[in-house]
């Protein structure tokens, strides 16, 4: 097993219930016992980490400094963490933009909450945003799970088909048109679209109301005039990809399930990953496992068995299938603070 | 059967608690009863493979397909709607507000449940942030659209909904501290909407292993310890949530097999 490289930025991705967001902390912490400057920032919405961090409610967005005494460290040190929120993001955008008028849209509003729709373009943003700042050696980003994770790598490319040419021709032409003043001289190819836009937009309104489509329009607008923070972000795409920028921590667990969707993310992802990607398989038993001697013949021993089984079976296709394999054994407390401090002892090893 | 079933069932919680097991289970279960009760994997990846495997009813329909059957409905025309399909703007209007989709289905679910009252839906739900949005997204969007056809179909959802005897949602948990915290902040949450709807919320917990020991006649002392302090925290946390218990399984299907019997708690 290779040592793993100090990078700049670090990914930690996996499908749900795997352990993603307490291993990105237990990394975290490991990292600034070394003594590197880290930010936490988690894109998952779930918001384990305001419940492993005991972080206070309404104020995502916002930078909190994790003393290390949180984890009984003797040594006067921290990191910080920060809790996206696609709306605090928008509204620092709109206010280097000067555009709060435009974005104070119901339609904006409702697309930056988490979940709305922006939260993976808006986490590239304000990665960058924290990048630029050079305040940090390391920026560890906590990824949401499963396809949601794909759609945020693949967010990039969603920027720069949203701000398509063809598409926003159209949609500057009807918002001209739907404000009618009507001051520009039409050409034939224009008036062509323009009467099959109406057409379409007498069925559209139909279906979802007139003043939806206005108001769709607007908001379409408002972002088109900050198009630029959004192409902006598709650097970060390219940054990503290359070996001395990141690490890629793909976090599994002892489930043949998980094992199968870790794969399948690999797969997924494989144009954006590169050689340092290392897998974690989380809560191995083996240490539990060596040390358990059951009765012979009892539904104990045969639960042994197949526990014992279930691991080797996995353990081998994941050195088939990954370079690099971290293992990291469960850890058996109940609470959050104890796993993170648990977990990070296990990256030094 | 000795209990009435409610037409949609809800299966949510955090992810990698068992969601899709249990869905697919209950979807067994019910059929095992003589009901015509289909799964929907609704956020979840289709796993068709599985279903195969498990000859499990579904009610497979993709967003798309779905929009465009449920525009054509209303503008009474299928080419209208997929010539709106193709352009632009509804290609954007997708992408950006990925509840809308997901929106229309849930309002053809309900739709297909009117027109035949023999049939039963069960949900795959998405991780609980998702759920919640997924209900509070018809209010988003009656808020945002205000007229038009769409906000007809809300309100025809919303009583579909809110009738106590339609909709029953089960929060799936593991018997881990942090997993049951999550599991009851989701049921005080989606408790707290200003929906009036009845979600007739309830809780179950997934892979017990002191359920495991009862069925199996494990005596306690006999557990190695890290097994022992599972247990031990489990009777700490769990208190008289039902439980669904540990099964000693590899492949999906002999687990959500063996799960099966364990269903009725949820109907």
């Amino acid at each position: 097993m290779k040592q793993i490289p100090l990078k700049k930025v670090e990914l930690f991705c996996g499908t749900g219930g795997v352990g993603k967001t307490t291993m990105a902390t237990a990394r975290a912490l490991f990292l600034a016992r070394t003594g590197r400057k880290v930010l936490l920032i988690t894109i998952d919405p779930a918001k384990r980490l305001k419940q492993i961090l005991s972080l206070p409610d309404k104020d995502d967005g916002e930078i909190h400094s994790i003393p290390l005494s949180l984890f009984g460290d003797e040594m006067d040190s921290s990191f910080d963490a920060m809790l996206m929120s696609p709306g605090a993001t928008l509204k620092r955008i709109a206010s280097e933009r000067g555009l709060e008028a435009e974005f104070d849209s119901t339609i904006i509003k409702t697309l930056s909450r988490p979940y709305g729709g922006m939260n993976e373009i808006m986490s590239i943003i304000e990665v960058q945003y924290q990048l630029k700042k050079k305040t940090y050696d390391t920026i560890i980003l906590d990824t949401p799970p499963g396809k949601h994770f794909i759609d945020f790598l693949e967010s990039s490319e969603k920027i720069k088909n949203f701000f398509d040419k063809s598409f926003l021709e159209i949609f500057e032409y009807l918002g001209k048109n739907i404000h009618s003043d009507g001051k520009k001289s039409k050409n034939i190819f224009t008036k062509l679209i323009s009467t099959g836009v109406n057409k379409l937009l007498t069925y559209l309104e139909d279906v979802t109301g007139a003043d939806f489509v206005r108001e769709f329009i607007d908001a379409v607008l408002a972002l088109y005039k900050s198009r630029d923070s959004f192409l902006h972000a598709l650097d970060f795409q390219q940054e990503l990809k290359q070996e001395s920028y990141s690490n890629w921590f793909l976090v599994t667990s002892v489930e043949q399930q998980k094992m199968n969707e870790a794969q399948g993310l690999k797969d997924q992802a494989e144009n954006f990953m590169h050689n340092d990607l290392f897998l974690i398989i989380n809560k191995c038993l083996t240490p539990f496992l060596n040390n358990w001697e059951p009765k012979a013949d009892t539904t104990l021993s045969r639960l042994k068995k197949s526990m014992v089984t279930r691991e080797a079976i996995l353990t081998e296709f994941a050195s088939k299938n990954f370079r690099n394999v971290l293992k990291f054994h469960e850890i058996n407390n109940p609470s959050p603070l104890e796993h993170v401090k648990g977990l990070a002892l296990q990256f030094k090893a | 059967m000795n209990k009435i079933t409610k037409r949609l069932y809800i299966i949510t919680g955090k992810g990698g608690v068992g969601k899709t097991s249990i869905a697919m289970a209950l979807t067994k279960y019910l059929e095992s009863k003589g009901i015509d009760a289909r799964y929907n994997s609704f956020f979840q990846e289709p796993e068709r493979e599985l279903w195969d495997k498990l000859k499990l009813p579904v009610f497979d329909i993709t967003l798309l397909s779905s929009a465009e059957i449920y525009i054509g409905r209303k503008l009474n025309s299928k080419t209208i709607a997929s010539w709106i399909m193709k352009t632009h703007f509804f290609k954007s209007l997708f992408q950006m507000i990925p509840g809308l989709g997901h929106m229309i289905l849930l309002g053809h679910i309900i739709d297909d449940l009117e027109r035949n009252p023999n049939l039963v839906i069960i949900l795959d739900s998405p991780a609980s942030g998702h759920a919640l949005t997924m209900f509070e997204s018809s209010s988003n969007f009656k808020k945002i659209f205000r007229a038009g056809l769409i906000v007809k179909d809300i309100e025809r959802m919303h009583r579909f909904l809110t009738n106590p005897s339609h909709l029953k949602t089960t929060i799936v948990s593991l018997p881990t501290e942090l997993s049951m915290n999550e599991a009851r902040d989701l049921e005080l949450e989606l408790g707290q909407n200003d929906l009036e709807m009845d979600f007739n919320l309830n809780l179950v917990v997934n892979d017990s292993y002191l359920k495991y020991c009862e069925l199996n006649h494990i005596s306690e002392s006999d557990l190695p310890e890290f097994l022992k302090s599972k247990v031990d925290l489990e009777k700490e946390i769990v208190k008289n949530t039902p439980t669904i218990p540990h099964i000693d399984e590899n492949s999906q299907e002999s687990i959500i097999s063996a799960m099966t019997p364990f269903m009725e708690t949820l109907v």
